[in-house]
């Protein structure tokens, strides 16, 4: 039972890793496709954390493309997070 | 904010980044993200030369923010020089807004550019150096006019 539940968890994380890319934009682009795509998957945790940056800040958005979108990261690029890609 | 609709769009060779320091490149990902004109292709480097770009001072993926590897288009699959590449497919950028496109390279290669024989007319500039870094701020400054605008408002 366990080694089925590991089985799972590492064929979700493969799928994901095959389907997830990043992408950059402003956090106002970013809050604009959840509040226009109904679709689009996001965690209540990740939503908030977005509606507190500001509209014209850069973020990192790590999005698995399936059907449908799904958020799975949000970060906020400052000159340090930049510094480090 | 509104969008702001950039004079020139930026096309990139591999030579440009050895010489490109980190606040240039954060300006230019800024520059891509408020534009006017369809972001994907605001700030573009072929893949063709992403791949040369070898120990440069940047990670691939500070490049990869600032600007979209696109594929060499079908129309220059039979192109063999590298600059007259980089030239034709910066001038079918300028078929559309803003009808105006930057070559940002190095200093060394841009000589290369102002010999080419593709390189006609004024729909392209090529920059390097300083000249490129002034040119990227001054349009960076648009963007933090209409950031004050809008913080005013």
């Amino acid at each position: 039972m366990l080694l089925g539940f590991i089985r799972k968890i590492y064929k979700e994380e493969r799928y994901y890793k095959s389907m997830a890319y990043t992408d950059f934009e402003l956090a106002e682009d970013t809050k604009a496709l959840l509040q226009n795509n109904p679709d689009v998957k996001c965690s209540d945790a990740l939503y908030q954390m977005l509606m507190g940056i500001e509209d014209d800040a850069i973020v990192k958005v790590d999005k698995a493309i399936n059907s449908p979108i799904e958020i799975l990261s949000i970060e906020e690029v400052t000159d340090e997070v930049f510094a480090a890609l | 904010m509104n969008k702001i609709p950039y004079s020139h769009l930026f096309v990139a060779d591999a030579a440009f980044f050895s010489e490109t320091e980190q606040a240039v490149l954060l300006q230019l990902l800024r520059i891509r993200l408020t534009s006017a004109h369809i972001k994907e292709f605001h700030n573009t480097v072929l893949d063709v030369e992403f791949k040369k770009i070898g120990d440069v001072s940047h990670s691939v993926g500070k490049i990869k923010a600032a600007f979209k590897v696109v594929p060499v288009p079908e129309f220059l699959s039979d192109e063999d020089n590298e600059i007259s590449t980089t030239i034709r497919y910066a001038f079918s950028l300028t078929d559309d807004p803003p009808y105006k496109a930057v070559i940002l390279t190095s200093s060394e290669a841009h000589k290369l550019y102002l010999e080419n024989p593709h390189f006609k007319g004024s729909a392209i500039q090529i920059l390097s150096g300083d000249s490129a870094t002034t040119f990227v701020q001054n349009l960076y400054r648009q963007f933090t006019r209409a950031r004050e605008q809008s913080r005013m408002q």
